[in-house]
């Protein structure tokens, strides 16, 4: 039988949350199915997996646009095995103060957050529901949030709002298809991810990081295994919502 | 560059505060917006906040017609009639209750450009007009179950939960400044039970060392029967 699917969207540098939760899934059996918008990027992922004797494949997408978000499940279901997790993990967090927020900064927020959640939300739904029941679960989809999903800050007017959309779509989402044994969760990711993102800033990004001190970042490897545990403990218990920062971030 | 625009936004706030209020003696002026295409659901807060004595305005924003020049243009001509804008309350909701997989992404933008994106231009045109008197009140309205949406409720529970962020941003942005940021969660949808009014009124009047940022609102009925 073929591997079942680990679908992650939003897939970029080793060092982010995407790849690492795509490493974590390989490592554990399944057949992790990349979107990202750099091939370079992905290409390097998926060369750690097959190193390591893992299974993978990668779709270059844009999942604010219908047509890419479909192909995407094309994709998948030309895998002919289950898709039993599903990972959406975009969104950028661009601070800005609220009277500098043009209606381009608010709708794009919004495209990335909720528009492709809710398209990609849909396509894993309607495919997890063919799936048989293993012990009662047919598939986990797991929502990338930030503390910003919780609560509006100056300067992040636009992706808080967008944050807590889709926030509450998989709120809703949980509710409706629990009782056919898919679980819908979301991941608070509250602090700085010690990853590529923010070094791609330059050298204050690199300030960022040393202004946290030891252990004061988030470790993308050790924040997948929040993940994997939200999927892998279903159904003994089920995870809706849980949290992850660094031992010292003030909250 | 994003720590240089928090740097830069911290320094001209400070400036800003230093900043004496402008002495405005026009008469107070009060706009209640009303979202989407439903029957409207501010006229309590119109007349209450009609007798005692502001200018109230009463407006329904078109679905069609969302943007910053519309927008404005209500703020302006009520400026132009010399009132200055003192309390700014948005009312009213847009969606449908269905299943997650019946959701159309073209209606959810569209349902998200009534609410969301129209609080956003709402918002920016008042507190514009409102930093320079250091005062003013802002109330957006959400529905019932913005803070847990049920089943069939993805669609209005994201745009209020987009509202109620939003709401929260200004309040921690404009707070200090003397602009009043609150948010009212409405936790029935008629709301013909409940004073609703008086609610916004009492807001309105909170003195600035006692503000509040949330309410829920709910009646007798409803939680009955959410407890069975």
């Amino acid at each position: 039988m073929n591997k079942p699917i680990a679908l992650i969207v939003g897939v970029g540098d080793r060092k982010g949350i995407g790849a690492a939760i795509s490493a974590k899934a390989a490592s554990e059996g399944m057949h992790v199915v990349m979107v990202g918008r750099t091939q370079q990027k992905l290409k390097l992922v998926s060369d750690e997996i097959k190193a390591a004797g893992g299974a993978s494949s990668v779709v270059i997408a844009d999942c604010t646009k219908q047509s890419n978000v479909k192909e995407i499940f094309t994709q998948v279901s030309n895998l002919n095995a289950d898709l039993r997790l599903v990972v959406y993990n975009t969104g950028r967090n661009m601070p800005a103060p609220f009277l500098e927020h043009s209606t381009r900064i608010i709708e794009d927020h919004w495209k990335r957050c909720v528009k492709g959640g809710t398209l990609v939300g849909q396509g894993s739904v309607r495919t997890m529901l063919n799936n048989n029941a293993d012990n009662g679960h047919r598939g986990t989809i797991i929502y990338t949030g930030a503390s910003a999903s919780l609560r509006g800050k100056p300067l992040f007017s636009g992706f808080s709002a967008a944050k807590a959309g889709i926030r509450a779509i998989a709120q809703s989402m949980s509710k409706e298809f629990s009782p056919q044994g898919i679980n819908v969760a979301n991941v608070i990711v509250d602090g700085v991810v010690d990853g590529g993102l923010v070094k791609s800033v330059g050298s204050l990004g690199h300030y960022l990081i040393k202004s946290k001190g030891k252990d004061g970042a988030l470790l993308p490897d050790e924040v997948a295994k929040a993940y994997w545990m939200i999927h892998s403990e279903y159904p003994h218990t089920v995870i809706s919502e849980l949290d992850v920062r660094p031992f010292k971030e003030v909250f | 560059m994003i720590i240089q625009k928090i740097l830069k936004n911290a320094l001209r706030e400070n400036i800003n505060s230093l900043r004496p209020a402008k002495v405005d003696k026009r008469d107070k002026a009060a706009i209640v917006f009303e979202l989407g295409e439903r029957e409207p659901s501010g006229d309590s807060i119109v007349e209450r906040f009609r007798r005692e004595g502001l200018q109230t305005y009463h407006k329904t924003l078109p679905a069609t017609d969302i943007s910053v020049d519309a927008i404005s243009g209500i703020y302006d001509q009520i400026q132009k009639d010399n009132f200055s804008i003192d309390a700014v309350i948005v009312v009213g909701s847009v969606g449908q209750e269905q299943s997650f997989l019946d959701i159309d992404v073209d209606e959810l933008f569209s349902e998200w450009q009534q609410t969301c994106l129209s609080c956003f231009y709402i918002g920016q045109a008042a507190v514009t007009r409102m930093q320079p008197n250091k005062r003013g009140t802002v109330i957006f309205t959400s529905v019932a179950d913005v803070l847990d949406p049920g089943i069939g409720r993805a669609s209005i529970g994201s745009q209020g939960a987009g509202v109620r962020m939003l709401s929260q941003s200004l309040a921690r942005e404009f707070g200090p400044h003397g602009i009043h940021v609150s948010h009212v969660v409405m936790g029935n949808d008629d709301a013909s039970s409940n004073n609703q009014g008086g609610i916004y009124w009492n807001l309105y009047q909170q003195n600035r060392t006692a503000w509040t940022q949330e309410l829920i609102m709910n009646n007798q009925r409803r939680l009955a029967e959410a407890h069975g």
